[in-house]
């Protein structure tokens, strides 16, 4: 087993794996000595980190990880089945061959699919690695996280006898998938999107084959998703609500308020429909935007995609995906709120 | 130029998030950022990921290359982030500071429906929570809650101009979420911010009529708490 890979490996591999073989695992002494005398030092340290702004941050943002974290695995779980276990017959008989109609099945697809928008990540990635069309791909990314029943529920649960709102969001967000899917076979196809290698090749136990898939993209992922809820938890601590508030009153002003709002403090989709809802101030249109935004594209999703596509891909994607979000919800609460 | 995050690393780093996800879900810890549902999956997560990296430290040596750490981006370095944080800043329930600048769960009512609220429990006072205040005074004047002494329970909050709230977080999903509840207290000096308090109170009528501001309650009794396992609702 440890044989073959060393033979297949090129040289250069070889070479680096005969020096791990002399020298220790230094860094991760380092890092080990560092955190170990970090946390020594707790009792020295905490009362002077103590600031009320502080704790609100790192309460949001440890609040913010600790919720995604489970969902992550998930489908990083999911994604190392697809990876590994999923025949290439199978999937090719799921997947229609012409991407174009492959689009709207995949936006389908997402509705069976309850998961977080951390899952689906990884999820359209292994996806892409298995040879799907990226556009396909892409579709079940921003359908998955949007249109499934947890969310479809809770959206009801938070708009009671409202059932027009539930329906909108769905029609809003699915559009917006199958949307953003045929855009981007149109007049993206040449875009590079890196295609991260998931750990080795063929050679290994499926077994082990899945567990290198797991831990190579929870690694990947996890870095990004640290990154966004930093980011998250500080538009939540330090811009004043009365800000955010403010630009209510604007009809125009009050849907971009919400895009950027769903941007930057990306909540998880299950969860922002509670938030929408008690966003009173807003017209229904504009709670729309916030809804269909949130799950299709935030902050933590950007960084995570840039993380794993390639920061090309990111620079049109992010911004495709938010307009097409806005406009589809604001047609759509045009045409039925 | 930040290094690359070797492979010992990170199994070092899988390590320390699973060990902390454990260790939050062992206690009450988990319940100052995420629903009390939420135990389960983290410590199914938890456990998860510490197996993963003791797997990776019983794995033969040699077998495995370290080609593709030049691939791991450099943001994987801030999942040390979150661990760090959780053990030297230990960061506490959302309080005081966050009370005044979150989303409100006072939703304005629509007045023309009609909502038939069933009068409050027996009892005197009656214990009631504070989001079932905020609805009953939304509606009829608060017709529901006259002549009633209400003992409500929360932590102290205030606004700029100095008024103090009888404070408590809704939570869906997570911390990021939270919503306040509160009611202006009148009639006692104010106890410290942060500080969990028991009251027993009158609502003043007709405020948070329409569910457009806080209702107003005035206290007949003070009493000082230890904060419960969960302080979210």
């Amino acid at each position: 087993m440890s044989e073959s890979t060393r033979q297949d490996s090129p040289p250069s591999t070889s070479g680096s794996t005969a020096r791990r073989a002399v020298g220790l695992p230094v860094q991760a002494y380092v890092v080990f000595v560092a955190m170990a005398a970090l946390v020594m030092s707790q009792q020295w340290l905490v009362p002077r980190l103590d600031s009320p702004a502080l704790a609100t941050w790192s309460t949001i943002f440890v609040a913010i990880v600790v919720q995604s974290i489970p969902f992550l695995v998930g489908g990083v779980l999911l994604a190392g089945v697809i990876a590994t276990l999923l025949s290439e017959r199978a999937l090719r008989r799921l997947v229609p061959a012409s991407p174009t109609l492959g689009v709207p099945v995949a936006g389908l697809a997402g509705v069976a699919l309850p998961g977080c928008e951390c899952a689906s990540v990884p999820v359209a990635s292994s996806l892409m690695r298995r040879g799907v069309a990226p556009s396909v791909a892409l579709t079940f990314l921003l359908a998955a996280p949007a249109v499934n029943p947890v969310v479809l529920v809770s959206t009801a649960v938070a708009f009671p006898d409202r059932p027009e709102i539930v329906l909108a969001r769905f029609l809003a967000s699915l559009l917006t998938a199958v949307a953003v899917g045929w855009l981007w076979l149109r007049f993206a196809g040449r875009v590079p999107i890196l295609h991260r290698r998931s750990t080795h090749d063929h050679d290994e136990s499926t077994a082990q084959a899945f567990l290198g898939s797991v831990r190579h993209d929870f690694i990947h992922a996890a870095g990004f998703v640290v990154l966004g809820a930093m980011i998250a938890a500080a538009i939540n601590t330090f811009v004043p609500r009365s800000i955010i508030d403010g630009v209510a009153g604007n009809v125009v002003l009050a849907v971009a308020a919400m895009a950027l709002f769903a941007f930057v403090v990306a909540l998880c989709s299950e969860a922002d429909a509670f938030v929408a809802a008690s966003l009173s101030a807003f017209s229904d249109t504009a709670k729309l935007v916030f809804m269909v935004v949130g799950p299709a594209m935030d902050v933590k999703l950007a960084s995570m995609e840039s993380g794993q596509f390639g920061g090309a891909f990111a620079l049109r994607f992010v911004p495709l995906v938010i307009g097409v979000a806005v406009l589809s919800a604001v047609g759509m609460g045009w045409w039925l709120l | 130029m930040v290094a690359a995050v070797k492979r010992a690393t990170q199994t070092l780093l899988l390590a320390v998030t699973g060990a902390v996800l454990l260790r939050m879900a062992a206690g009450d810890s988990y319940l100052r950022y995420v629903n009390s549902w939420m135990r389960w999956p983290l410590i199914a997560c938890g456990a998860f990921l510490v197996a993963l990296a003791l797997l990776d430290v019983f794995r033969e040596q040699g077998s495995q290359d370290d080609e593709h750490d030049a691939h791991v981006p450099r943001a994987a370095w801030l999942l040390f982030a979150p661990s760090l944080v959780f053990f030297l800043i230990a960061p506490p329930a959302l309080g005081a500071h966050f009370a005044e600048r979150a989303q409100s769960a006072v939703v304005p009512v629509d007045t023309s429906t009609e909502v038939d609220l069933p009068p409050l429990p027996e009892g005197d006072p009656v214990p009631v929570v504070l989001d079932e205040v905020l609805l009953r005074a939304a509606y009829d004047d608060g017709a529901t809650l006259a002549d009633r002494r209400l003992e409500l329970t929360g932590f102290v909050s205030r606004d700029k101009a100095g008024t103090w709230f009888v404070t408590q977080f809704g939570m869906n999903c997570c911390a990021a979420d939270a919503t306040v509840m509160r009611v202006a207290a009148s009639g006692v000096d104010a106890p410290p911010d942060d500080q969990w308090v028991r009251v027993v109170a009158r609502h003043v009528s007709g405020t948070g009529d329409g569910g457009r501001e806080e209702p107003e309650v005035v206290v007949e009794q003070l009493e000082l708490i230890e904060a419960p396992k969960n302080q979210y609702r």
